[in-house]
This record gives structure tokens, sequence and C-alpha cells, in this order.
């Protein structure tokens, strides 16, 4: 991998280096800061640039405190960690001409760049006709009002997004998942904050973490099943026992 | 079966019995000789697993033990036999030989013979699985004077 | 040890509550800490003789009773706590079996113990579900025996199914569940309800001896013999409906399968090495212990640390092991009902571990502390909103299984906050011995075993007829008398109550 971003870097020769020879690593941070990162004091870079030095390593772990380089464990590492900032500097810097080979652009070239207004840049948000109208809205999808209108919002266009869609509307049981209810209100909260609204309060929360938790989780369980689309052959070899006779 | 002789095939009289245990069970042997104690005590082991009259001799695998003292030695013969089970060539034994036998301290060795043949589900009767040798309440009784060579060993089962 | 008459011996003892016993340091020699044992009053007679069999003048050999084990591991370096007896504890080699123990990490004196883990690394239950019911399965109750028999390879020199060479074994003890999972014997959910995930990250199989490596590829995939089997259950009370519900356990009759297993001859090789190079290291760092047999290394030394990363391995082993037998089940229902084990709701509800080592974090006079936890015999029990457990049972605590014996009843407990404070978050495992094997099978007849088993309508399956007195139900203690124990102890909570109906052993 180190070799293929030094290659992007165009750094000379790649195919014939080895990446575990001192020397070499040496000469790469060297040309790495030369062509690329400028960032050395210009003692630091004199420090550098004297490979056979004793003192190199010192001029190094000075080098990559100036640039916030974390603890690493080899020489590998830390070249591959120097690597990926040049590469980032380098893809900053040629942003535009990387950015008319990325995906969107490419699809929406096609189409003919319509550029309208979006009515809602002139919204007053703060104002009182807005707020009012947001809890109309609100009031109408069963929504709770929050003072700020604007959160209001984003509570009501959450329920339009997930239950006015017209999939969900059309099959709601596909959609709203019928979990089977729970007493929250009797179980431990694992702590007493000596204040039942408090605790209420707090569980909510945890209901909500765990609500994040299981989503996290099924999508780490959908994650291992495409993985298996790829892997999985579960075999079973009946000549060495008996099996399903 | 021509490879083996008569005398090869004739199998020992038993000179073991297993003693009570609460989780795990108690190997109590003994013999003319210490060596034939230990001879007698593998077989109590493979006994364990199978009914012995199940098993005929068709191999002989020879194995070797080492260790600092007389407890270590047992420990690591018996081990070297649990082996031959558990694995390649899947052992069962009727019938153990000891070829071998030094018993001076830090230079403990056992070579034996160990006859049977692969156990065979079908064929052989199957007993209970044997987990491990050890050093638990293990006794070895080396009395030379008057002739009393005993061993008992808890296997874990 | 020392020589005490029996009532001399009881001076140490001290009854704290009805449930529970405590252990006053001078009992043993060199006691760091207290012990504590919970009983109820049937369990309290049992351990109670077997402490007065061994004061019996001229008792030589065997294992020391269980007290004196649980006061033997409180002499141990670096425990912290108490040393803690389980209800189904009985003697066992070092620590006795249902012991607990636990050792500061940061404590440079602290020691890791194979004996405090047992032959049988990460020996444990897994208890699937199926959305079948009693009626379902009743009229095909026997074919459904025999093709679980036929389906997954049990006893004494049985040999595994699944295909594997050195390389996959070698992956497989590095990878645990992930292994299973990547070569789609099981689900992405199992490992979801799995402790520690089915894997454990320190595994080391280069710190495995080959000798283990041997013994256990021909064994992956096996269930063994001994006290390890089967079970076709249905559930026969639901104590709490909440816990039951989250475990996907909606009503009386519904249809289980408890697979309880370990890590086989490799985790028995791993301990066997491991007890020697041990005895070395307590050579060498002159670590005093009451009890030959309680080896041990610091946990800092080469061997402690070669120890827990071969441990893991063998953990890993017996989770790839429970997982492979999960996929036979699966399996074996799906043919006979001609349905995909998807629309069979086999889930797993979770997999426990029995014998293990873990690097823990808990609350230690009132300060955080990093805990190497021995559990042997003892399943963790951890409380609601615990961390380490999965998401769905963040609200009712992590289901505890416990397998009964052949003919009895298991349960499913959950853990409890009084646990985590009390006994580290551990509960018991099972029923726990209380007859010897060979008096099992003198005072017990094969035949009649069998009739009792028929005429609580239980099929059985049993490659070795031995075993059916060995593992009668008669010799063990009563599994109601241990979880009731644990319920009103408080160290944790019952949930459900499974019946067998059929059984498959070695």
């Amino acid at each position: 991998m180190s070799k293929r971003l030094l290659s992007a870097l165009e750094y000379p020769n790649v195919d014939n280096i080895n990446l575990s020879e001192e020397q070499t690593f040496r000469t790469i941070v060297v040309w790495l800061e030369t062509n690329k990162l400028k960032s050395a004091s210009q003692q630091v870079l004199n420090g550098l640039k004297n490979q056979t030095s004793n003192d190199w390593n010192t001029y190094f772990d000075q080098y990559k405190n100036s640039l916030g380089c974390p603890l690493l464990k080899s020489h590998l590492e830390e070249l591959h960690w120097l690597l990926g900032q040049a590469i980032q500097l380098d893809t900053a810097k040629n942003k535009s001409e990387y950015l008319k080979h990325a995906v969107d652009n490419i699809k929406t070239s096609s189409v003919p760049n319509v550029i309208t207004e979006n009515p809602l840049d002139k919204l007053d948000f703060r104002g009182n006709e807005f707020s009012e109208r947001i809890n109309q809205l609100a009031n109408t999808l069963k929504v709770c009002r929050h003072p700020d209108p604007l959160i209001t919002l984003r509570a009501v266009r959450k329920v339009i997004c997930t239950r006015l869609a017209p999939e969900c509307v059309e099959n709601p049981r596909k959609v709203i998942l019928e979990g089977t209810p729970f007493p929250f209100e009797d179980t431990d909260l694992g702590f007493d904050l000596h204040d039942p609204l408090l605790n209420q309060a707090a569980k909510v929360f945890r209901i909500l973490y765990l609500h994040d938790l299981r989503d996290l989780q099924t999508k780490a369980n959908e994650l291992v099943v495409a993985v298996q689309n790829i892997t999985a052959n579960p075999k079973t070899d009946t000549k060495l026992g008996q099996v399903g006779r | 079966m021509s490879q083996f002789t008569a005398e090869e095939l004739e199998l020992p009289e038993k000179k073991y019995e297993y003693l009570d245990h609460t989780a795990d069970v108690q190997l109590h042997s003994w013999g003319q000789s210490l060596e034939e104690a230990f001879e007698q005590c593998g077989i109590a082991m493979f006994g364990y697993m199978t009914e012995l009259d199940s098993v005929e001799i068709k191999q002989c695998v020879e194995i070797e033990a080492k260790a600092d003292d007389l407890e270590g030695l047992l420990f690591q013969y018996l081990n070297e036999l649990l082996f031959l089970f558990s694995c390649e060539p899947f052992l069962i034994c009727n019938k153990i030989v000891v070829t071998e036998f030094h018993t001076q301290t830090d230079n403990c060795r056992i070579k034996c013979k160990c006859y049977g043949e692969e156990f065979q589900i079908g064929k052989h009767p199957q007993g209970t699985e044997v987990k491990a040798i050890t050093y638990s309440a293990m006794q070895i009784v080396n009395d030379v004077k008057s002739k009393r060579f005993e061993l008992f060993v808890i296997i874990d089962i | 040890m020392v020589v005490r008459q029996y009532n001399e011996e009881l001076k140490y003892l001290e009854k704290i509550n009805s449930y529970c016993w405590r252990i006053k340091k001078g009992f043993q020699p060199n006691m760091n800490v207290e012990g504590v044992f919970y009983v109820n009053s049937t369990l309290e007679k049992l351990m109670l003789e077997e402490l007065k069999n061994a004061c019996r003048p001229g008792m030589v050999g065997g294992f020391l009773p269980g007290v004196k084990q649980i006061a033997n591991v409180a002499a141990l370096p670096g425990i912290v706590g108490r040393s803690v007896g389980l209800p189904d504890i009985h003697s066992g080699y070092g620590f006795a079996i249902g012991n607990m123990a636990a050792f500061d990490m940061n404590d440079p004196n602290s020691i890791v113990s194979p004996g405090g883990v047992g032959f049988d690394i990460n020996c444990g239950v897994r208890l699937l579900r199926t959305n079948l019911f009693e009626k379902d399965v009743y009229p095909v109750k026997e074919q459904l025996a025999q093709s679980l028999f036929d389906h997954i390879p049990v006893g004494v020199g049985s040999k595994g199914i699944i295909p594997m060479n050195a390389k996959d074994l070698e992956e497989a003890l590095e990878m645990g569940m992930d292994w299973s999972l990547r070569e789609g014997y099981i689900w992405a959910e199992d490992k979801e309800h799995c402790e520690e995930y089915g894997r454990m990250l320190n595994a080391d199989s280069s710190k495995v001896s080959t000798r283990a490596k041997k013994r256990g590829l021909p064994q992956l995939g096996t269930l063994g013999a001994g006290n390890h089997y089967a079970e076709i259950q249905v559930v026969d009370e639901i104590y709490d409906k909440w816990a039951a519900c989250k475990m996907g356990i909606e009503e009386k009759g519904q249809v289980c399968v408890m697979i309880h297993s370990g890590s086989r001859g490799f985790g028995h090789q791993v301990a066997t090495d491991a007890l020697v190079q041990m005895e070395k290291a307590m050579k060498r760092d002159d670590i005093q212990t009451n009890d030959r047999q309680l080896a041990c290394a610091r946990i800092n030394s080469v061997e402690g640390q070669d120890y827990l990363k071969s441990m893991a391995a063998a953990a890993n082993f017996a989770w790839v092991n429970r997982s492979s037998m999960t996929f036979l089940s699966r399996q074996a229902f799906a043919k006979q009902f001609q349905m995909a084990p998807d629309d069979l709701d086999m889930h797993v509800i979770y997999d426990v571990s029995h014998n293990i080592a873990k690097v823990e974090e808990h609350i230690v006079d009132g300060k955080q502390k990093t805990l190497l936890v021995h559990r042997k015999g003892s399943t963790r029990a951890f409380p609601p909103h615990h961390p380490l457990i999965p998401v769905d049972y963040q609200l009712t605590g992590q289901p505890v299984l416990i397998g009964g014996t052949m003919g009895t009843c298991s349960y499913v407990l959950t853990g409890t906050e009084q646990g985590m404070l009390e006994t580290f978050g551990s509960t018991c495992h099972g029923a726990g011995r209380a007859l010897s094997r060979a008096k099992s099978r003198r005072n017990i007849q094969y035949t009649e075993v069998l009739r009792r088993l028929e005429e609580m309508d239980i099929s059985i399956r049993v490659a070795s007829p031995k075993l059916v007195m060995e593992e009668a139900p008669e010799s063990y203690k009563n599994v109601t008398d241990v979880v009731n124990t644990c319920h009103a102890a408080g160290i944790s909570k019952k949930a459900i109550k499974l019946r067998p109906i059929a059984v498959i052993k070695g």
C-alpha cells in the first residue's frame, strides 16, 4: 500500500526499492519533505538531509512532532502516515482537477443545469408567522412542539419522511416495525437521580440510546451478511462421520 | 494378523480397579513390579474409554516418556497414551509392554509397546472420554522389600 | 492443610443469612481475603457433610472439600474482594468447581491459574429458540431425537464432520465465531447474542502446542462425552414475562434446543501444557500456595501471558465448536420439518461460558478496578445496562443459561445489580455433582434410569450406556435448589424454566 501511495506521488523507481531499509526510509522522508510537505524548519531539514548522521533520529522525532504524527510502532507505519499527509496535500491542491472525475459530476453532466431559486431561502425562520405555521403543521401531525420552531420542523420532517412516504402509506406494516411493548417504567434505571422527573427523563434517554444502538447493531449484521454472500460456503463431509442418515 | 506372535497376542491378567471420586475417577493398579503397575495403569485408562473385550490386536505403536521424577513420569506416560487415542493413530490398547524403564531422579524414562487397534465407532462401545491426567492425590507405592507396587491416579473426565 | 476437629472448623464459618455463609480468615493459612458461599438448607447439609468427612481421622488422598478449596483460593496472591463459592460448588482440581475469584491486574503479584479455569476451557451452554410448540414436535419427537443424534457427532472417539485442515484450524483459533460466520455456518445475529461476541481478541495460536492442535483438529464440531449434551426442551414456566419476551419466548410449550459442550481435547491439552509450565514458574518466582494443585503464574510473567493467549484460542475453539453444532441442529430441524431454519426462527438466545478467565472492570471498595476474573463452573451474570451485554438484553440483564442434568429441568436466569456487587457478576452454572461416578454406577441401575426417563416421556439417544448411570439426576445436586438459592440470594433472577423432551448424550 505504501508503495502505491509513493507511486501516486510520483516517487522515482518505486518498484525497485525496499521500504524496510533504513537508508531508503531516510531518503524517502527527505524527498517527501523537500517535494511535498515542505513544512520543516531549515534546521530540521538540514538535520534530515544529513542522512548518515547519528543524530538523524533526533531530528526525525522533532519533525514528526511538528507534523503532529501520532505514536506509531515502526518506521513503516510512520512512513505510511507521512505518505497519507502528502497525498492529502496533493489532493487538496488539485481538488478541481479531481472533482471533474467525481461520480456525482459525471452523472449530472448530461442533465441540463437548471439553477432555480430556493423559496425556502427567503423565509424568515425567526418570524412569528413561520413559527405559527410550523406549530399548525405540528398539531395536524400530532407532533410535540418545541419552543424553537426549527427543531419542531425537524421533528415534522422526520414524521413526514418515515411515516408519510408513499411506500409507508401504501403498506404501513412493512415499514413501521411493531415491537413488543416493554414496561420500561418499571425497569431499573441502574442509578437514581433522586427526582422522579429526572429519572423519567433519564429513562427516555436510555431508550433512545438503545434504539440507536439497535440500529447500529442491525447495520453491522447487514454488513456481515453482505460479506457472507461472498465468503460463505458451508460444507459437511459425511464420510467423516454419520450425518443425516 | 500373522505379524504378531502368539506371545504378543496373549493378554495380561487384569490388575486394576476404579475407585470413587466425586467428579472424576481414580485409577488404581498394581503388579509384580513397578513396570507392571505402569502397564496396568495404562490399560485401566483405556478400559474407561471402551469395553476392552471388543479390542483386537492389529497394530503396535511404540511410545516414550521422560520426566524428572516418578510422578512426572506417570503423568507424562499417561499423557502419551491419551494422545495416541486422541488423534492419529486413534489407538485403543488392551495390552502394553514396557521395554525400557529408568527411575533414577532427574532422568526418569519409560519406553513401551502399545498393542491394540484404531478406535471404530460401531465396533467399540463408547465409554467415557478422558479429558486429562492430573497430579491430584497421585500416589506411587514402590516398595521393593515387600514387593508392593501400586499406582493411584485421578483422571479428569 | 490444617487438621482440626469438625466443630473447631465450624468456628471459622458464619451463617450471614439463610442463603449465605462467610469463611473467616484463618480457616486455611495465609488467607488474603475472606471466603463466602451461597447455599440453601439442603445444599448447606451437603457442603458441611463434605467438610465433616474430610475431618475424619486417617483421611488421605482425594480432593479437599469445597469449603477448604474456597479458602485456599482466598490465599492466592493478588485476590480482591472475596473468594466466592456458588450453590452448585463441588470439589475440583485446585479450584473447586463453582468457585470464582478476581485478581487485580495492577498488582504485580497477581496470578492467573489454569486450575481456576478448568480443563474444559470455555465449556458452556447455548440456547436456540424455535417458533414450534410442543404439540408440533410431539408426534415426531423420536424421529427428531434420532435426527439430532445422527447429525451431531457424540461420545468418545467421535470425529467432526465439518471438513477442517490445519490452516482452517489456525484461522478458527484466531477468529472464533467470526470464522464460523465467514464460512457461513452461522448467522450474523448469533454472534450478537454470545458472550464476548464469540471471539477473544487476545488469542494467539502460536502459543498453543502442536499436540493440542493435533488433538483438536479431528474433534472440532463434536459434542463430546461426560456431562455434555444436546437437548430438545420446552418452556415449562415463565417467571419474568418481559425478560422472556426479549428472548423471543412468548408462551409455555415453546420448543428450544440447548447445546452444552466445550473446547474438547484442544482445551484439555492447553490446560495440561499450561500446568506443566506453571509448576516451573512457581518455583522460579517463589509463589507460595496452600495446595500444590493451585498451579499458577504471575499475570505479567511469560507463562501467565502465554496461558492467557492460548486459553483465548481454546475459548475460540469452543465457540466454533458450539457454532458448528448450532449449524447441524438447524439442519436436523430443517430436514424434519421441511422448512428453512430462518422460518423456524431458530435464533440463538444466548451463549454462556462456564470455565474461563476474563479481564473485566469492577467496582471494588468504591473504586473502579481492572480485574482478571476466574470463573470455574460459574457463569457471568451481568446486570441490566452493562456495556458488555447485547443491546437486546440491556433492559433485562444478561441471560444466564443453567443446564440441568439428564431428565431434569434447565433454567434461564438474568443478571442483577446485586450479583455485580457481591459476586463480580457471577452465578451458578448447573447442578454440580453430589455422587461420585463409581458410586453412581454401583447404586443406580442403567435400565432403571432409562425406564424413568421413559416414564417422564423423554426420548433419549446415548452413545455410552455406562454414562446413563453416571449422569443420572440422582448423581447431581438438585438444579432447582441451586437456582432457587441464586434467586433468593439475589445474585441472579429466574426468568424461564425449561423441561427436556429429548436428550442426546455422549
